[in-house]
């Protein structure tokens, strides 16, 4: 390399304005620079100007990003082993949701194992936290209350676990969801706290259940010929910066959502339930298909079966 | 070579005509979905990615026709004034960007439908479309571009029919005698 | 390695070199396109042209787009510009320029159901110029004054244009759709108001219209255009109301269209069925072709960073806003002497809207702001589509009394443009009262 840095393009559907996940992504790429000696620096395209959350995927593929930063939900169907942080009721808490997804933990070796057949490579990534069940006319305190409601969702799993609940899901870009909500399109949505803030959404939902239906993580991917292809040292300095993502990015994420956020949702006027005890043990039971679902989808008993132990031992 | 040409245009129109029912049927599926959404709180989860693949495949499957009969927007007030010459070299490069552009397409949909393929993608959501549907779509309409530059070369300016008003779809297949 | 700078300039004037040439819009804007990205990123950013297509033309906004078309088609074969023509001469006949005034009148009501102005040029058109030649008005005031007022229909709702900004923004169809009617609805009575005045102080351009209706014969023209009008306010009263989406009110819309064109005009045969989806079709992939095209091309913008850049430099400027304001529409109304107005709206809107964004102005007032530009695009030589469709539908007319015609029509509505900086609420209002 004659001159400069090498430069790393890389690309993303979240604007610079979502101040729970973009501190994350700043982080990545700033590590990537420290700790490559400034041998790698990222030209950061994000918002979706080069190439939008539906094609952020292919982009990667055929060349046109080395490094993107994508939500799982919505890549979820092509690599359904990322599903299984995804699951309803995964993890017993977000702790472990967490300490599970450790880029140098047993589960990320997995992942990384099945995605290396379709050519890509996680680096690292932010566990969000968990998500919730909004709505606007009554809140859903058990199971029957989701009958018959249609929910926005964004992933393949989580429109299983609304069809679980006995709920129609709904598929529509994030910038259409207060409009649907206001016209009476959707009766709700599923999503994390982030979704609600950055779309004002607090001003309409009148509900929130708080259980754990469902969860996404933010990563950082790559191609894994492009991966082997660098020398060592910045081998090691993209995975440090796959750390740093998942270190200190879900670490400032996780206290946005429940400082700032959390307190904007209640401001609101949105009225937070806790499902416990039977009703919480009938969520449990009534998303019992979604399990058999996923592993349907991955086809390898074997592998899913582990992916729980993991997430379980984690 | 007329043989040739006729059978190009009988797979455009085709393809046009395939462009013209999906629109019919973007019509009707969203209205089902809005009776089922509104009567019986049942939306599809098929009717928004179905319907958004719609525009595309309606768009991309007419483009070739559209150029094989003159019906693109284009401006030709120039075009107007140059002598006869100028204006024959004109529609050259008119046939030789156009034939360029078909062919860019075509390579690189089609390559992105095989990335697709072998990666395995799929759309996000319980009814998704694999990835490679769209573009084998772009990749088809890229070949016909190709075909129709090289066979349907632009005509001069007809100053009773200006291009890109709707109203005669094979005025320039006419002309060319195999409409 | 040739600086991206560099790189852009060229592929920007070859695709002005193309347009001169009449290669179609899109292989103009595709060819540059890929021209630029080959010059920056070599093979590997052609592969951004697939992925460009697939992303801009599976933009969820734009089902409403060939639904639109759909629904204007559907309800232009039941002879409906004839009667609508018909209806408003009837009411208008004692007016001076009585004809010239039916023919923005009936425009009004056609940009209400149609949302391309093209349709509504070639349909108000073929009824109301010959009309009003035979009645001995001057050629250039008649044909100008249908070029200028078909226009209306990108402004008044529905509008391809609105669902064309809001796939690129992401602003709600809706609000802009909303944002929309109160200028189109005070363009078209400045329109009138013009051939009005025009008329009483030349009356050799319009003369008196000798006609006398009674009101009987004026309540059945009505009676006729009813059905149509009833739909066009079911359409509209459902999405500003909050019961539809756009989209879901233009694909219902449209199969009431067919009821309306079927039970009521009886008019649905096999041939106007061929030439209401040839139609679609024909003017959905001409003006999407072009979207997706127009896409290729901004993306090679961006990979150059051409945005990023424009808003550094207009932010940087040392000068009020309102200047600022005042120099990009003088620059739009410059391009769009040049430049067909979807591909205008296309390439300068992502370029534009993070600047006026950073100066602080709503991207929902400045949609509605460029599409009056585009009003004025529309119906300026030497690239205006609305001046050929009215000379393809009536070929009789000479060109250059077309674009003397649509000379005092620029006028207003480049007087519309600065009342609505002065007064920004004409767009912002509506939207503002619905949600
Ligand atoms: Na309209
Ligand atoms: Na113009």
């Amino acid at each position: 390399e004659a001159g400069g840095p090498q430069t790393v393009t890389t690309t993303t559907y979240i604007p610079q304005s979502y101040d729970d996940l973009y501190p994350g992504i700043q982080t990545f790429m700033d590590t990537l620079a420290t700790a490559s000696g400034g041998r790698m620096a990222c030209d950061m395209f994000d918002s979706g100007a080069l190439l939008g959350a539906e094609q952020l995927l292919p982009g990667l593929l055929l060349g046109v990003t080395d490094v993107m930063f994508q939500t799982s939900s919505y890549v979820s169907s092509s690599f359904p082993i990322l599903g299984a942080a995804e699951l309803p009721f995964g993890a017993e808490d977000f702790a472990k949701q967490r300490r599970a997804l450790d880029p140098d933990g047993p589960l990320y070796a997995l992942i990384n194992q099945q995605l290396a057949e379709q050519r890509v490579r996680l680096l690292g990534g932010m566990p969000c936290t968990f998500e919730y069940l909004w709505t606007v006319d009554r809140p859903i305190l058990e199971p029957a209350d989701a009958r018959g409601l249609r929910i926005r969702v964004a992933g393949e799993i989580e429109g299983e676990t609304v069809k679980a609940l006995g709920g129609a899901p709904v598929f529509m870009g994030s910038s259409e969801v207060f409009e649907a909500l206001e016209r009476g399109t959707i009766d709700g949505l599923m999503s994390y706290l982030g979704t609600i803030v950055s779309r004002d959404l607090q001003e309409i939902v009148r509900y929130g259940t708080r259980a754990h239906v469902g969860a996404y993580t933010v990563d950082a991917y790559c191609r894994t010929d492009w991966y082997d292809a660098q020398p060592p040292p910045l081998r090691a300095a993209l995975d440090e910066a796959g750390r740093a993502l998942y270190r200190d990015g879900t670490e400032v994420m996780v206290g946005v959502h429940e400082g700032e956020y959390l307190k904007a949702v209640l401001e609101g006027g949105v009225e937070l339930v806790e499902p416990s005890g039977a009703k919480l043990q009938a969520f449990r039971a009534a998303v019992e298909p979604v399990y058999g679902r996923w592993e349907h989808l991955i086809g390898d008993p074997a592998v899913t079966d582990r992916a729980v132990a993991l997430i379980n031992e984690a | 070579m007329d043989g040739i040409r006729r059978a190009v245009l009988a797979c455009t129109w085709a393809m046009a005509v395939v462009a013209m029912v999906v629109v019919g049927v973007m019509m009707l599926t969203i209205s089902y979905d809005v009776v089922m959404r509104y009567a019986f709180v049942a939306p599809t989860d098929w009717a928004y990615p179905l319907n958004s693949a719609g525009v595309l495949v309606a768009t991309v499957l007419a483009v070739p026709h559209l150029y094989a009969t003159g019906n693109h927007i284009s401006m030709d007030l120039l075009h107007r004034a140059l002598p006869a010459g100028a204006r024959r070299a004109a529609d050259a490069v008119t046939t030789v960007a156009t034939a360029f552009l078909g062919l860019v397409l075509a390579v690189t949909a089609f390559h992105s439908m095989a990335v697709a393929w072998a990666g395995g993608l799929i759309g996000a959501g319980t009814f998704n479309i694999p990835l490679w549907v769209p573009d084998a779509v772009l990749g088809v309409s890229g070949v016909f571009l190709v075909l129709v530059a090289l066979l349907f070369p632009a005509t001069p300016p007809d100053a009773h029919a200006p291009a890109a008003v709707p109203g005669d779809v094979d005025a320039r297949a006419d002309a060319q005698g195999v409409a | 390695m040739i600086a991206d700078g560099v790189v852009v300039a060229l592929a920007v004037a070859l695709l002005l070199v193309l347009i001169a040439l009449r290669t179609p819009i899109f292989v103009a804007l595709g060819v540059a396109g890929v021209a630029g990205l080959l010059g920056m990123g070599g093979f590997t950013g052609v592969e951004l042209v697939p992925l460009a297509l697939v992303s801009q033309l599976q933009e969820y906004a734009l089902v409403a787009a060939p639904l639109y078309i759909l629904l204007g088609e559907a309800l232009a074969v039941s002879g409906l510009g004839r009667d609508l023509f018909g209806a408003a001469h009837r009411w208008f006949n004692r007016v001076p320029g009585g004809l010239g005034a039916s023919a923005v009148g009936s425009s009004t009501i056609f940009g209400a159901m149609s949302g391309v102005s093209i349709s509504s040029v070639a349909v108000i058109g073929r009824m109301a110029v010959p009309e009003m030649l035979e009645r001995g008005y001057k050629p250039a005031f008649a044909s100008g004054t249908v070029a200028a007022s078909g226009a209306l229909a990108m402004l008044i709702p529905p509008s391809l244009m609105f669902i064309l900004y809001s796939s690129v923004t992401g602003e709600s169809v809706a609000d802009l759709f909303a944002g929309g009617l109160i200028p189109g609805l005070l363009l078209a009575a400045m329109m009138i108001t013009y051939v009005v005045v025009r008329a009483k102080l030349s009356p050799a351009d319009a003369p008196v219209d000798p006609d006398r209706f009674t009101w009987r014969e004026r309540l059945v023209a009505l009676g006729r255009i009813s059905p149509a009008l009833l739909l066009i306010l079911l359409v509209l009263g459902s999405i500003y109301t909050g019961i539809a989406t756009p989209t879901e009110a233009a694909a219902v819309g449209a199969l009431a269209a067919f009821v309306v064109t079927g039970a009521i005009y009886h008019k649905l045969g096999w041939a106007n069925l061929k030439r209401i989806f040839v139609s679609t079709a024909q003017v959905t992939a001409a003006i999407l072709a072009i979207v997706g095209a127009a896409f290729v091309f901004t993306q090679m913008l961006v990979l150059a960073r051409v945005p990023d850049a424009f808003t550094a430099f207009i932010v940087g400027l040392d000068v009020p806003p309102t200047v600022i304001m005042i120099g990009i529409m003088l620059v739009l109304v410059l391009l769009g002497c040049l430049v067909d107005a979807a591909s205008l709206l296309l390439v300068v809107t992502p370029i534009l809207v993070p600047a006026i964004s950073e100066l602080g102005y709503d991207p929902l007032w400045f949609g509605v702001l460029l599409v009056v530009n585009l009003e004025i695009a529309v119906i300026t030589p030497p690239v205006g589509l609305n001046l050929y469709t009215m000379k393809s539908v009536v070929p009789e007319l000479d060109l250059a009394d077309i674009f003397r015609g649509i000379a005092p029509y620029v006028a207003i509505e480049g007087l519309l443009l600065v009342i609505m900086i002065a007064f920004p609420q004409i767009a912002t209002f509506l939207p503002g009262l619905l949600s």
